[in-house]
């Protein structure tokens, strides 16, 4: 078996002494669709701001390929491949939606060639179903074309291993279809390793291969979907109150 | 559509001749006088609108920087007996200096830190420049600056040189990818840390650019009233800036220094209403920001290029 991609070990970060992620150990397998679930107030989106160096961590390491990366700045993260997305998909003011998704080449020493990221972002674009809209400003898009927008531009870092915040959130049936089978492709095409966490449970189940549940901070479960639901750690803290909703 | 399109480059040319021209219909000191101040607070405007403008982190104390750049100026001519021209190249060196030293700090910052930091350290300088009177010379300033240009129309020239050159300057880079990167960060700073862009580096290098440009106006200036004086640290003259910057339309580098062009000949002008004359530019002001939105400079040059295409 390979060696996993992301290795966090006794994560921990509490906030006024409320302890939003305790002492958690994951690890994600390199080449998986990965998810993170877990109701509101879990500490899902926390964990993700540790590992991606937002927020920084009280106890605990995380490693990217066997390398230590606890606490290391964001930008950084993301030039050794550590990708996010963020719950709230937010258009960039006064920017066209081809240059949201070209703004990763565009730093200095980003050593792109101008041309080749073009053509990259177009292609990224073309994927996600935006292709028509490049020459759009970024804010007369739709929430779905937003969350869409957001993971090409993720892409645009070719990541190693893209972190999804609820990519789900506030999408219709047809989008999250869309989005879903996105996320295969990526996988498939991209060789990139993803890490999502969501609400939604149908789709969520149906895309993911791993999953880790979350409740009050801690790691209860692992398994895969059809072994996770039967947990009764999981049943009860988790799955008790939310099955009504499905 | 990244760069000066025609209409743009053309227009600024021939604003640039237009200016140029006027020495050759007047010979009258004081209309060049005026001209010279209105193209130092053009630099300044323009210069604020750099950083603030572009990441919407606003600067209250761009007097420090304007002051700072007037000071070293005056302070190596007085003192030294260093030439006005050295002292041009070493203000933006000290005032971009400045910058950089007081956005370290403040500018990994969220929340008002920057605007107050700004807002108090231009206090500071201002207190300061008057307890050190013994080297700043106090109320009176460094006065008895040897002047740089034989007349005060070689030195309008020089003026209007520099001030074109560097309002150009400013303007590219903001049409530049660091510019747009900047309006990025302007939008949501957490998105551009995602996209492997180092958002503190950005904000700290351009504010340090913004001063620079703040103290080179601030030298030349000082070269013009032969006198560095405290006025220029004043928080005064940096609200008077950014009311500019808004009446210009934020961002767009131009607007700004349009702007602070037109409304320094206005107050000039507005000198025959003697002591209405600020109460009347503030009506002025009053009306264009409650009618617009994004400044008067930039939408209606948008809305006339409209009428023209």
């Amino acid at each position: 078996m390979t060696d996993p991609i992301l290795r966090a070990v006794g994560l921990t970060r509490a906030f006024g002494g409320i302890k939003a992620v305790s002492d958690v150990s994951i690890a994600v397998r390199t080449g998986s669709i990965t998810g993170i679930l877990g109701p509101n107030g879990a500490g899902k989106t926390t964990f993700f701001n540790l590992l991606t160096g937002f927020t920084k961590t009280g106890a605990g390491e995380v490693y990217l390929q066997q390398e230590r990366i606890t606490n290391l700045p964001p930008h950084l993260l993301a030039r050794r491949g550590l990708v996010r997305t963020f719950q709230l998909a937010k258009p960039l003011a006064g920017l066209t939606v081809e240059e949201t998704v070209l703004l990763p080449a565009l730093r200095v020493g980003a050593g792109q060639d101008r041309r080749q990221a073009r053509e990259r972002a177009a292609y990224l674009l073309d994927r996600v179903g935006l292709a028509a809209k490049a020459e759009a400003t970024s804010e007369s898009l739709t929430y779905g074309d937003l969350r869409r927008l957001e993971i090409a531009r993720a892409l645009m870092l070719r990541p190693k291993l893209l972190l999804l915040d609820e990519p789900f959130a506030g999408l219709g049936a047809g989008e999250i279809e869309t989005v879903s089978q996105l996320i295969h492709e990526i996988r498939d095409r991209e060789e990139v390793t993803v890490l999502i966490i969501e609400h939604k449970l149908r789709e969520f189940f149906k895309l993911v291969e791993t999953v880790i549940v979350m409740v009050a901070g801690e790691v209860v479960a692992e398994g895969t979907p059809a072994e996770v639901v039967k947990h009764p750690k999981v049943l009860s803290a988790y799955l008790g109150e939310r099955a009504y909703e499905h | 559509m990244r760069f000066f399109n025609r209409t743009d480059s053309v227009v600024s040319l021939a604003a640039l001749a237009l200016l140029a021209a006027v020495p050759l219909l007047t010979s009258d000191n004081y209309v060049l006088g005026i001209l010279i101040t209105a193209i130092c607070y053009a630099i300044w405007a323009g210069s604020w609108d750099l950083l603030s403008g572009l990441t919407g982190r606003e600067n209250f104390g761009h007097s420090l920087f304007i002051g700072a750049g007037a000071y070293a100026a005056a302070y190596l001519n007085t003192a030294y007996g260093i030439d006005l021209g050295w002292g041009i190249v070493v203000a933006p060196l000290v005032s971009g200096t400045l910058g950089a030293l007081i956005g370290l700090p403040t500018l990994r910052l969220q929340g008002p830190y920057f605007a107050l930091a700004t807002l108090v350290a231009s206090a500071i300088a201002h207190t300061l420049c008057l307890l050190l009177w013994r080297v700043t010379g106090g109320e009176e300033g460094l006065s008895g600056i040897l002047p740089m240009a034989g007349s005060q129309s070689d030195y309008y020239y020089l003026v209007l040189t520099i001030g074109f050159v560097s309002i150009a300057a400013m303007k590219l880079f903001a049409l530049s990818d660091a510019g747009l990167v900047l309006r990025a960060i302007g939008s949501d700073e957490a998105i551009c840390r995602a996209a492997a862009i180092d958002v503190d580096a950005y904000k700290i290098t351009t504010f340090a650019f913004s001063a620079a440009f703040a103290g080179l106006g601030g030298a030349l200036f000082a070269g013009y009233q032969l006198t560095a004086a405290p006025d220029l640290l004043s928080s005064g003259l940096s609200i008077t800036i950014v009311v500019m910057a808004y009446v210009g339309g934020m961002g767009t580098i131009y607007g700004p220094a349009v702007a602070a062009l037109f409304l320094a000949l206005i107050v000039e002008y507005l000198r025959g209403f003697g002591e209405y004359r600020l109460l009347v530019y503030g009506l002025i002001l009053l009306v264009v920001v409650r009618l617009t939105r994004h400044g008067f400079v930039d939408p209606f040059w948008r809305w006339l290029k409209g009428r023209l295409a």
